[in-house]
């Protein structure tokens, strides 16, 4: 039994997905109890009818036995028996259904009979007619009914036919009789044998059975066609939306929206996994944004083509990455950030303490060289405490470079139009020695949204990147200045904008080990006596206190683009 | 002409003494003074000791630099204080100029940047008191 059930459950397993749905197997299960439910009750309810039919043939059959013994009766006692053959013909032909009417004697000879031609045939007592008395050893006198009735097949074979024997029994009438055909002493005097044929019957039955069929094959459709549609409907499309969803999901794809068909469960179901599809990629996008700006994904791919584009992976498509691609470059940069954000901090109460002390000292070497330069008497003394004055100066400027570092401000944040800034920057340097050579294209957008910041905090960081740009450009070259407003679409909220400026240079290039260590403290490319490393730090720093985001773009011999974005302010400023 | 009236208020022993040698360039118009804390100054003054310019450090122990200004400018408003100090911010020149002070002097400093900061405060005490 478990053999087979095994067995079966192979079988189902080797189907079709869609064919071990739970639909189908739904579908297939209420199908097979409907059948068996409509074929049971056509089973019964013919059963009963056909009883039902046969019992009014047997009370109709019992009616007949009654009339021709009266009837017989009525004739023996008037002489008259020569009419009773033809009386039982007439009967046998008026009544509907008698296929065959015999009377018997005692000896079993038929005496009168519908059949002309077997008249004063002998039965044996074994004769199936006779058994139901004759079989016991000694006979029996009255016949119970059920012994009295026999089915049997009819003459012809066609059809079934019921048969009833009948007792006549002996009265006083026909003892006293003046014939004296049948003495007192005897009890039966013969045997009435009628058949009559359930033709009728079974074309009763079959008409139904038919009509049951027609019924229950009606019944079928009617239940299982809309069953069908409504599972469909309600199950197997929902679902089937909703694996393929989770499917798409699974392989990296964020784009995968689940239809939503119906407002129950399922609905509910594809709704809130739309929503947290909606979620996952705003965090994603929130993330991404945070971390990478478009020029620096650009940057990282041009420079690694190959790398996590490998055949058969779905790329986000908004995002021009992979779900996995994200996921690392979310991991690092925010490493990045932590270990960029503790050194900051660290380093900012480190030399905020230090410059504190290191002042001290530097204010008498600075105040007796100076005294001493001005007593000089030879030009070696002068040029000798002129590098002693100037090289103080020069570690009270890097000492004043970290202070202005470890400063941890709050930005007083004002409603500005950035292009301004740009503009006051841009005329303060342009006059300046080291910008001689340089043209300073700007490729400012007036209409940009004005946006919340310390205008001198972000005047600093301008000044430093062209300053930076001039220096990479060996103080010959274009620097491009370019404010634009860049639109972060949201699916959720509202769309987020922000305000771009992008400093591009036509300078050396940074290659990508230095790329890394940009923004940290200290880290610098210059010449010892040019810079102490912290600029873009505190640019960093100042950005971030902004909440915006600071990045960079470029390739040895190819210049850079810094790309500052500012989030814009919401509305407010009209 | 009266000399000018300094007194150096700085726990640095070094900045002091390099204070003393700057104005001794030019002891002709400066008398100068140190000492090493808030609270010996207030005591000085305390005695009836009186000073044009008061210039104070504000990070030392004891009595920090601002509180000794709000003193002196509750107590003493004819002396004026300039700020000296190591840790100097455009926040902290901001902080000091509220508190009273009347200018400010970012350590290290060059004799003639110190001497430019008091001339100026020293001329416009003279041009205060000669209306009197």
């Amino acid at each position: 039994m478990w053999k087979r059930f095994d067995a079966i459950q192979r079988r189902i397993r080797t189907l079709k997905p869609f064919f071990r749905s739970f639909a189908v197997k739904l579908f297939v299960f209420v199908g097979a109890a409907l059948i068996l439910l409509v074929v049971l009750m056509t089973w019964y309810n013919l059963k009963v009818q056909e009883r039902q039919l046969i019992e009014e043939v047997m009370t109709s059959a019992s009616n007949i036995a009654q009339t021709v013994t009266h009837a017989t009766r009525a004739f023996m006692l008037g002489g008259i028996q020569e009419k009773l053959q033809e009386s039982i013909l007439h009967i046998a032909d008026k009544t509907a259904g008698i296929e065959r009417l015999r009377l018997f004697n005692k000896e079993g000879q038929i005496r009168k009979t519908t059949h002309p031609e077997e008249r004063g045939t002998v039965f044996a007592k074994s004769a199936e007619q006779c058994v139901g008395c004759h079989g016991a050893e000694k006979p029996a006198e009255v016949l119970d009914r059920n012994r009295s009735i026999r089915n049997i097949v009819s003459q012809d074979g066609a059809h079934r036919a019921i048969a009833l024997t009948h007792a006549i029994y002996n009265e006083k009438e026909c003892a006293r009789a003046c014939h004296l055909v049948h003495p007192p002493g005897r009890k039966v005097l013969g045997i009435l044998d009628i058949t009559l044929s359930l033709a009728e019957v079974d074309r009763k039955i079959s008409e139904n059975q038919r009509r049951f069929i027609q019924f229950g094959g009606a019944a079928f459709l009617l239940i299982m066609v809309p069953l069908g549609a409504v599972l469909f409907w309600f199950l197997v499309r929902p679902v089937g939306a909703l694996v393929q969803g989770i499917q798409a999901v699974s392989r990296g794809d964020l784009r995968a929206e689940i239809p939503v068909y119906t407002q129950e469960e399922f609905g509910r179901l594809a709704k809130s996994f739309n929503t947290m599809l909606v979620r996952l990629r705003r965090e994603i996008e929130y993330g991404n944004l945070l971390m990478y700006d478009p020029a620096t994904i650009e940057g990282k791919n041009s420079a690694r083509p190959a790398e996590g584009s490998a055949p058969g992976q779905k790329r986000a498509d908004s995002l021009g990455v992979t779900f996995e691609e994200i996921y690392d470059r979310i991991k690092d940069e925010t490493y990045l950030k932590v270990v960029r954000s503790v050194k900051l901090a660290s380093l900012g109460q480190l030399s905020a303490g230090i410059a504190h002390e290191i002042n001290n000292p530097l204010t008498a070497v600075l105040s007796y060289s100076s005294l001493l330069l001005d007593k000089a008497t030879t030009p070696k003394e002068k040029a000798w405490l002129e590098i002693i004055v100037d090289e103080t100066k020069r570690c009270r400027n890097i000492v004043a470079g970290l202070l202005e570092f470890s400063r941890q401000t709050v930005p007083e944040k004002v409603l500005t139009d950035i292009n301004e800034i740009i503009e006051r920057a841009v005329t303060l340097l342009r006059h300046q020695e080291s910008f001689h050579n340089i043209a300073i294209v700007q490729k400012l957008d007036p209409g940009l949204p004005r946006v919340r910041v310390d205008r001198g905090q972000l005047y600093q960081v301008f000044m430093n990147l062209m300053i930076n740009a001039s220096d990479a450009m060996n103080r010959n070259g274009t620097l491009t200045i370019e404010s634009r407003l860049k639109v972060v679409p949201s699916t959720v909220a509202a769309d987020r904008r922000f305000v771009e400026v992008v400093f591009t240079d036509t300078g050396c290039g940074i290659p990508e080990h230095v790329l890394e260590r940009l923004f940290d403290p200290f880290f610098t490319t210059k010449g010892p006596a040019q810079g102490t490393g912290l600029g873009l730090s505190i640019c960093y720093g100042i950005i971030k206190r902004h909440d915006g985001n600071i990045a960079v773009r470029s390739k040895p011999g190819q210049g850079a683009a810094f790309t500052i974005s500012l989030p814009a302010s919401g509305g407010e400023d009209g | 002409m009266d000399k000018i009236c300094l007194l150096i208020v700085d726990d640095e022993k070094i900045v002091q003494r390099s204070c003393i040698d700057i104005f001794a360039e030019k002891s002709d118009r400066y008398e100068v003074h140190t000492v090493s804390s808030g609270e010996e100054a207030e005591a000085l003054l305390l005695a009836g000791r009186r000073f044009d310019i008061i210039l104070t450090d504000l990070k030392m122990p004891g009595l920090p630099g601002t509180d000794l200004i709000a003193k002196i400018r509750s107590k003493y408003p004819e002396t004026a204080v300039i700020v000296i100090t190591g840790y100097s911010t455009v926040q902290i020149a901001v902080e000091v100029m509220k508190a009273g002070a009347v200018d400010f002097i970012p350590k290290p400093f060059t004799p003639a940047e110190i001497f430019n900061v008091v001339e100026n405060v020293a001329s416009k005490l003279k041009s205060r008191v000669h209306p009197k």
